[in-house]
């Protein structure tokens, strides 16, 4: 805060500076006084970027001493091994697992991410011109990946340590929230999840 | 003894013919699509066994874009008749700017839309179609996961009735058929996939149109249990939608669907694609 109203009381009394000493100086507490006032009369609205995002997840810690009792229960006795979320998200993640997956799912706000890995492979007898198709383009994790979008939902497929993982993010404003509708978002949840040792 | 006969015949002919013609369901082969570029010409089916995800029928599995009341589609609204016909539609692969691997462009649609009896929300129950685990609802979507790692997914619908981490069998209600879309909407019906982990590609979206037309051959052969009715204020709007817009009967003339000339329609007595119903 305290860096927020000397960053903008340096900027509004710059527009004084051209004017009369005391002209400027009255300029200068003014401009402190209206600094001030703003900050405390109106907290600024969270910000969904991704930058944000980051910052917060550094701050806060790693994912899986956020995550709540019930959900850490669900991880730990998991027979497909979980990747967890960051922060912010861990703390609001609900966690599931069958015999041949595990999966996890957080809502935050406008936002819902959700992740799900399976051991069991389907054989769909695929043509080998259909797979050559197929093939991803992306990194992520160190391992291929592709990136599909399903009615402005958002995925990155990869495959770590013999899991098919899908992590998604699907916005309530599809259409226009970056979240959804770039990768940038995807991609660098996807590097920041966390194995969970077993 | 002539005359009574004769009374008898025309009593048996005006029951016959007031009788509802119970409409055939017939379907358009695999990778058919309407309106644009042939799709995935696939018939495996990638989840036998599973229920039909809308409780009762018709339902009508066809284009959103390209049908009655789409921006690409021939006009009208997404209430006309033409779209509540049969036969059904692949639309797995319709053109998208979406990335599919499995696509013939490498691009399209990744699921099934399904128009429920009625261009009306929140009437139409969604059921689970196998036994599972709700394991994520988001603004607009519900995913079940069942115990081999598939996962359905079912979009667009209102009145839920699930939470994520509940347990299901197959033919629970998961919500209500409705055109929600998040922050914005879209045209009454239910968007379906099928996600699994494929060999040799990883997980993907994989037609689901098959698994599909198998899941609504047995639910129009009354080979699905019956639910409970509903006792709340739907069912009976779902009543009346019913019957204001019959399908045997249509108060306006039903448009007949366009014939595929380049491929043959199926039905259910000849489930084969390729054969003409």
């Amino acid at each position: 805060m305290n860096d927020l109203v000397v960053a903008c009381r340096g900027t509004l009394a710059a527009r004084f500076r051209s004017m009369p000493r005391t002209r400027a100086v009255l300029g200068s507490m003014v401009a402190s006084l209206v600094v001030l006032s703003t900050a405390c009369a109106a907290p600024a609205p969270p910000d969904p970027s991704p930058a944000s995002l980051t910052q917060s997840a550094q701050a806060e810690g790693r994912g899986s001493a956020l995550m709540t009792p019930a959900a850490q229960a669900v991880v730990r006795g998991a027979s497909v091994r979980f990747l967890l979320l960051p922060a912010p998200y861990a703390q609001m993640a609900v966690a599931t697992s069958g015999p041949r997956w595990s999966a996890l799912s957080a809502r935050a706000g406008e936002l819902t991410v959700s992740l799900h890995g399976t051991d069991l492979t389907h054989d769909a007898q695929l043509g080998l011109a259909e797979v050559q198709r197929a093939e991803p383009t992306l990194h992520v994790r160190g391992a291929a990946a592709r990136v599909l979008e399903n009615e402005g939902i958002r995925s990155v497929a990869w495959n770590e340590d013999g899991v098919d993982w899908s992590l998604e993010v699907e916005c309530y404003h599809s259409e226009t929230d970056v979240r959804c509708t770039q990768d940038a978002f995807l991609l660098d949840l996807a590097a920041r999840l966390e194995a969970v040792s077993q | 003894m002539r005359r009574a006969l004769a009374s008898l015949v025309s009593l048996a002919c005006v029951v016959v013919c007031a009788a509802p013609a119970a409409a055939q369901f017939t379907y358009d082969p695999p990778g058919n699509l309407e309106g644009t570029e042939p799709g995935r010409a696939d018939t495996h089916v990638y989840a036998p066994g599973i229920r039909f995800p809308i409780e009762v029928g018709p339902a009508f599995a066809n284009s959103q874009i390209y049908g009655h009341g789409g921006y690409m589609g021939p006009g009208g609204s997404e209430c006309d008749a033409a779209n509540f016909a049969y036969p059904w539609h692949d639309n797995y692969c319709e053109t998208r700017s979406w990335a599919m691997p499995l696509c013939p462009t490498g691009m399209g649609h990744q699921g099934q839309d399904i128009r429920a009896s009625s261009c009306v929300g929140g009437v139409h129950r969604t059921l689970a179609v196998a036994d599972g685990t709700i394991t994520s609802i988001g603004s607009y979507s519900v995913y079940l996961t069942t115990s081999d790692g598939t996962r359905f997914d079912y979009l667009h619908q209102s009145h839920l009735v699930v939470a994520v981490g509940d347990i299901v069998r197959r033919g629970d209600p998961i919500g209500m058929v409705d055109n929600n879309f998040g922050g914005s909407s879209t045209t009454h019906h239910l968007h379906f996939n099928i996600r699994q982990s494929v060999s040799g590609v990883g997980s993907v979206y994989v037609p689901p149109y098959m698994s599909l037309i198998r899941a609504y051959e047995t639910l129009v052969g009354g080979g699905e249990p019956t639910m409970p009715p509903m006792t709340t204020g739907p069912r009976l709007m779902a009543e009346y939608v019913h019957q204001s817009f019959p399908l045997s009967s249509a108060p306006f003339p039903l448009r007949r669907a366009r014939p595929s000339p380049a491929t043959s329609r199926c039905a259910t007595a000849a489930p084969r694609p390729g054969r003409r119903a």
